[in-house]
């Protein structure tokens, strides 16, 4: 088992005064269920990886060697990505 | 191109800006008129022009609401109005991705600094609807530092319903998690920062290193209704420490992330109480420390936000 940090302490979360510990809930299959059921948005996906790309380029203090580095970096892990 | 000398009247002195200047002057008037009648007319960059000048203005950090304003009515005045909303209403076509609308991000030393896990808790200020003139994505994002970690951010299209999504970096099949904001009444709540009440979801998520070679990540939504952390994602993978802190995925902090320029008249956007975490190469779990300006810098590509409020850096409401 791995220990995970401490929980952090949302704002206005009652639980640090009372001094307990807040509970968690595995609440995967749920959320499965919901997203499963939500349709899939193939331009969306396309633009999400677009705008990161576009985030380097127009990234203020990056180099043009550290932009390309970041591409680089970038479509190497979307190689999986339809 | 021929060097034809006169002696023209120049307006005022020559410009020495630290090295001597030729005090020859060539009349090339001829010259550059002919090739200019020579070269095609570009209306559509001319538009763009036009419409770009209208962005400056509008997204200039330094001027007021009623300065912007006023520096618009000026342009049209000059311009001429049709000219102008012609102009425009070609821009309008043209995504503007990938943009930083208002957010930090982390300092190399610190995108690294950590060695068996690092954890980021921040409170995505979120209205349910964008408001203003919002009419593609923009998307309430972060990540946790580690180049292999997920994105779990708030996703708005237009004025329709958002949804709040997970992009695991770590994955091929990165889009996971897909839940519309009529779902999540459990995890939205309202708080107030600065004097204002805001919507907000409270999200945590966590990169960490289970066995030697093999990570883990995990997403968890604080539910208001139930006091208590519901863990709605996790993964386990392959992976080094080089992949989690080198690279630049991974260094940017609670972002608005934007789609086009510029934004006006939209709802409130931001992040509270942003913290993170370290684990260190002995696997002991540091503090939560709330990210400052010592370990990150704001990122402003002046897309039309104004800041309501900066409390560097774990602390931000930008509208427009």
């Amino acid at each position: 088992m791995v220990s995970g940090p401490e929980p952090p302490v949302p704002s206005n979360d009652p639980s640090p005064e009372s001094g307990k510990r807040v509970p968690t809930r595995d609440m995967r299959e749920e959320f499965a269920r919901i997203s499963a059921g939500v349709g899939h948005d193939p331009e969306a996906e396309r633009a999400f990886v677009e705008s990161k790309i576009e985030m380097i380029r127009s990234h203020p203090t990056l180099s043009e060697a550290e932009k390309t580095a970041a591409i680089a970096e970038l479509e190497e892990k979307l190689k999986g990505e339809t | 191109m021929t060097e034809a000398t006169s002696a023209l009247q120049l307006p005022g002195p020559v410009p020495t800006p630290g090295r001597e200047m030729p005090t020859e002057v060539a009349d090339e008037r001829e010259y550059i008129e002919r090739i200019t009648r020579e070269t095609p007319r570009d209306t559509r960059g001319e538009e763009a022009f036009i419409a770009s000048k209208v962005n400056l203005a509008q997204t200039h950090p330094r001027l007021d609401r009623a300065e912007r304003e006023l520096a618009r009515t000026e342009l049209t005045e000059r311009i001429g109005r049709s000219r102008l909303e012609d102009a425009l209403a070609k821009e309008k076509d043209q995504p503007v991705p990938g943009g930083v609308g208002y957010g930090p991000f982390y300092n190399s030393a610190f995108k690294s600094g950590f060695a068996q896990g690092t954890s980021i808790y921040f409170e995505i200020v979120c209205p349910t609807s964008p408001g203003g003139n919002v009419n593609t994505w923009l998307y309430l994002t972060g990540m946790n530092r580690a180049g292999r970690g997920i994105e779990a951010f708030v996703s708005y299209y237009a004025q329709t319903q958002p949804h709040f999504k997970v992009f695991d970096w770590a994955r091929t099949d990165q889009w996971q998690t897909d839940i519309p904001f009529g779902s999540l009444g459990s995890y939205l709540s309202t708080t107030s920062a600065h004097g204002s009440s805001y919507q907000i979801l409270g999200v945590w998520n966590t990169t960490t290193q289970i066995s030697s070679g093999q990570w883990r990540n995990d997403a968890l939504l604080y539910n208001r209704t139930a006091g208590r952390w519901d863990l709605f994602y996790r993964y386990d993978y392959a992976g080094t420490l080089a992949q989690q802190t080198g690279g630049w995925i991974g260094s940017w902090g609670p972002i608005v992330e934007t789609f086009q320029s510029p934004y006006v008249n939209t709802n409130r956007f931001g992040a509270l109480n942003t913290m993170l975490i370290s684990r260190n190469s002995s696997g002991a779990w540091g503090s939560w420390q709330l990210l400052s300006a010592a370990n990150s810098y704001i990122r402003t590509d002046n897309v039309g936000f104004f800041v309501v409020f900066l409390d560097s850096n774990y602390a931000f409401v930008v509208d427009s």
